[in-house]
């Protein structure tokens, strides 16, 4: 378990204050909150390249973060090459690099381009590997920050794909993110607003709820829109379909029910 | 075959070899190491096309040449050209890296080289994208010139922060002595090579004292 | 009176591919445009064509029947925060003008004026550009280019990396514009924008327009996106 207590720290006049949370493994975690929510900083604390003022980070494993801006990421140009940077950082000999990068590249898709220069690949590519460098280091929890902010549509899917494939095999994965569209996969949300956690709990429960989201500054999934929009003309739209298949399977039911 | 040497070898020939052309002032000397060159090509398996790539220098120095009546500089830089194409061609940027660092001992150094050598292509696009957009706003080439230097540095500066984090992220600093995914290994070829290269630059100083 | 593209053919280098392949449009004064399209569709390329950065290969760019240039069609490039570099924010903001000719005293009252439209307030007007949040930072970048008086503005993923409040505002001062007689050209993958915003919606692909309709059809784009029987449902009801 990733367990944060009491967090706090301080960064020019921004403040994040008591910050509690327990990342467990095999789950899918996504913190939402808008630009200067902190949750940014949060990302960086969860994920290791900052050191808490107050309060305390236990971790059972190793940690991995990826940033959003996949060029400031990468030191080495070829992508087997970037993959095996961290591996080689933590004294691992050369037979067992090998290994941990060819089982990071597996693992995320990117075996058939080992060898390929970093630089021709596309954002969406680029994340990949940027996680398959976390993956190669055997990191256990994995922070994402804005991943996918970049991205367009075709590589946000890509990655919200690689994300769930991570957690079904035993990873946990924290998604950082102002796009609530990812959110409804997840297995809890967390929502924060001026430094601290204002919501913490299932996705059906969280991200129904419209003031909140109004207060936090945050958009509500498309898919809790369109049901919003439905059960006003009359359909009664379960609050439990939060994901496009459910909210389909939502739609047929009802609509079925209706033409009968 | 010129890939599978060792990019130490390559690179300390490399420096011999330019170093030795410019004392190369006997026309036959030249033509020989031309000759050496295209031999190298030929065992590097390049094609000539991306052998001449720096051709527009080569042309410019050939014309200030013939308008300067001075063919022995201007020949060796082209032979100078030639020979850092055929470096660059067999030898990855990754390569080059682990060679100057086993020259200058220092982890740091050599992360630092090669970090920079993959950020060329980064800043350059990022240099072309801000001065695209300060033309737009109707700066002509040098005021668009100058109007890129601050963000592209203010660019810089953060794009060297975010990295500093990712590195601490993996680890980087933790072992003094890290291993390496593929390391390059001495063999007979590289003696093969060192011995032929010898030659040669024993056939040029007999040219040139002669 | 309108931004009129007739035919317009681009390569980038002799040999390579052609990046658009004929492109026919005409965009009206004072309506709001989303072009769409995946990665490598050429729109950006399409952008620079648009205010004459890039030169067609053939074919033509007119606005009001001239070629188009940096002072009729203002663009936005993608994370345009990258274009700031003055000492304060309004001499940011007044380095368009003063490239075009205007005075150091009417350069700073159309500086002014694209301040307050973009909504940055005085007190922020001497404060260095590098300080500012992201999202401020846009604005006194969008600022930039709306003080060099243009009549058209493109926009190339103006909302990427805004949150939802961010990209809010920035479509509301476009709106603004918009009714102002402004032109807007939104360059976006996102469809939602189309659908909300758009008086048309066109699709490139592989250098070509898709489609060259309405936004009722990004609609149907965006809901596809769960299934086609919610879009049907969407448009019945």
């Amino acid at each position: 378990m990733l367990k944060a207590t009491d967090l706090c720290f301080r960064y020019g006049s921004f403040e994040l204050k008591n910050i509690n949370l327990n990342i467990e493994k095999g789950t899918f975690t996504c913190i939402c909150g808008s630009n200067g929510s902190g949750k940014s900083t949060l990302a960086r604390l969860l994920g290791g390249a900052l050191e808490p003022k107050n309060g305390s980070i236990e971790c059972d494993a190793l940690r991995g973060l990826v940033l959003s801006n996949p060029d400031n990421m990468f030191v080495n140009p070829t992508v087997e090459e970037d993959v095996a940077f961290g591996p080689e950082n933590l004294g691992r000999t050369s037979e067992q690099i090998r290994q941990d990068v060819d089982r990071a590249l597996e693992l995320t898709g990117m075996t058939e381009y080992a060898k390929q220069r970093i630089s021709t690949l596309s954002y969406g590519l680029k994340q990949r590997v940027a996680i398959a460098g976390a993956l190669a280091m055997d990191a256990r929890y994995l922070i994402l920050d804005e991943v996918t902010s970049m991205l367009d549509r075709q590589g946000s899917d890509m990655i919200l794909a690689l994300i769930l494939d991570l957690v079904k095999q035993g990873k946990a994965v924290v998604l950082v993110t102002h796009n609530t569209d990812h959110a409804v996969f997840a297995d809890s949300v967390v929502i924060m607003d001026s430094g601290k956690i204002v919501a913490n709990g299932r996705p059906q429960k969280i991200l129904n709820q419209r003031e909140l989201m109004d207060r936090c500054a945050l958009r509500q999934p498309y898919t809790i829109r369109i049901a919003d929009r439905l059960r006003l003309k009359g359909y009664p739209i379960s609050s439990e379909a939060i994901t496009p298949d459910q909210l389909e399977k939502e739609i047929r039911r009802c609509s079925d029910a209706f033409i009968r | 075959m010129l890939r599978r040497l060792h990019p130490l070898t390559k690179l300390l020939l490399f420096i011999l070899l330019a170093v030795l052309v410019f004392f190369e002032k006997n026309p036959s000397s030249l033509i020989l190491t031309l000759a050496f060159l295209v031999f190298c090509a030929a065992k590097g398996e390049i094609p000539p096309a991306k052998l001449i790539r720096n051709y527009r220098w080569m042309i410019f120095a050939l014309i200030i040449g013939i308008v300067a009546s001075t063919m022995v500089p201007a020949a060796r830089l082209c032979l100078l050209l030639i020979m850092s194409s055929v470096l660059n061609i067999t030898t990855t940027p990754t390569e080059i890296a682990y060679a100057v660092g086993m020259i200058v001992p220092s982890r740091d150094f050599t992360m630092m080289v090669s970090i920079s050598l993959s950020f060329i292509p980064v800043l350059a696009e990022e240099a072309s994208r801000i001065s695209d957009a300060q033309k737009s706003r109707g700066a002509k080439r040098t005021r668009a010139a100058v109007a890129t230097v601050v963000p592209l540095f203010a660019s810089a500066f953060r794009r060297a922060s975010d990295l500093a984090d990712a590195m601490t992220v993996r680890a980087y600093g933790t072992t003094a002595r890290p291993s390496r995914l593929n390391t390059p290994h001495f063999t007979k070829t590289d003696l093969g090579a060192v011995i032929f290269t010898f030659c040669y630059v024993a056939a040029v100083i007999f040219v040139e004292v002669i | 009176m309108a931004l009129e593209i007739k035919n317009l053919h681009f390569t980038y280098r002799e040999g390579t591919k052609e990046a658009l392949k004929g492109i026919d449009l005409t965009l009206e004064n004072g309506s709001f445009t989303v072009i769409s399209g995946p990665n490598g569709s050429g729109k950006t390329t399409l952008a620079k064509l648009l205010n004459g950065l890039l030169k067609p290969s053939s074919g033509s760019v007119l606005i009001d029947g001239n070629p188009v240039d940096a002072k009729s069609v203002g663009i936005l490039f993608q994370v345009p925060e990258n274009q700031l570099f003055e000492a304060t924010v309004l001499e940011d903001v007044m380095f368009g003008p003063i490239n075009f000719g205007r005075t150091k005293e009417e350069a700073r009252e159309d500086a002014v004026r694209a301040l307050t439209s973009v909504g940055i307030g005085e007190n922020f007007y001497n404060r260095d550009p590098f300080r500012l949040s992201d999202g401020q930072k846009r604005l006194a970048a969008l600022a930039g280019v709306l003080a060099t008086g243009c009549t058209t503005l493109v926009l190339d993923e103006v909302a990427a990396g805004l949150d939802w409040s961010a990209e809010q505002r920035v479509f509301s001062i476009l709106k603004n514009l918009q009714s102002q007689g402004m032109t807007i050209v939104v360059i976006s993958h996102n469809p939602e924008h189309a659908v909300v915003y758009a008086d048309k919606y066109v699709c490139l692909k592989d250098g070509l327009i898709e489609e060259n309709a309405v936004a009722q059809t990004a609609v149907e784009d965006f809901a596809s996106r769960f299934t086609g029987q919610i879009a049907s449902l969407i448009q019945t009801s």
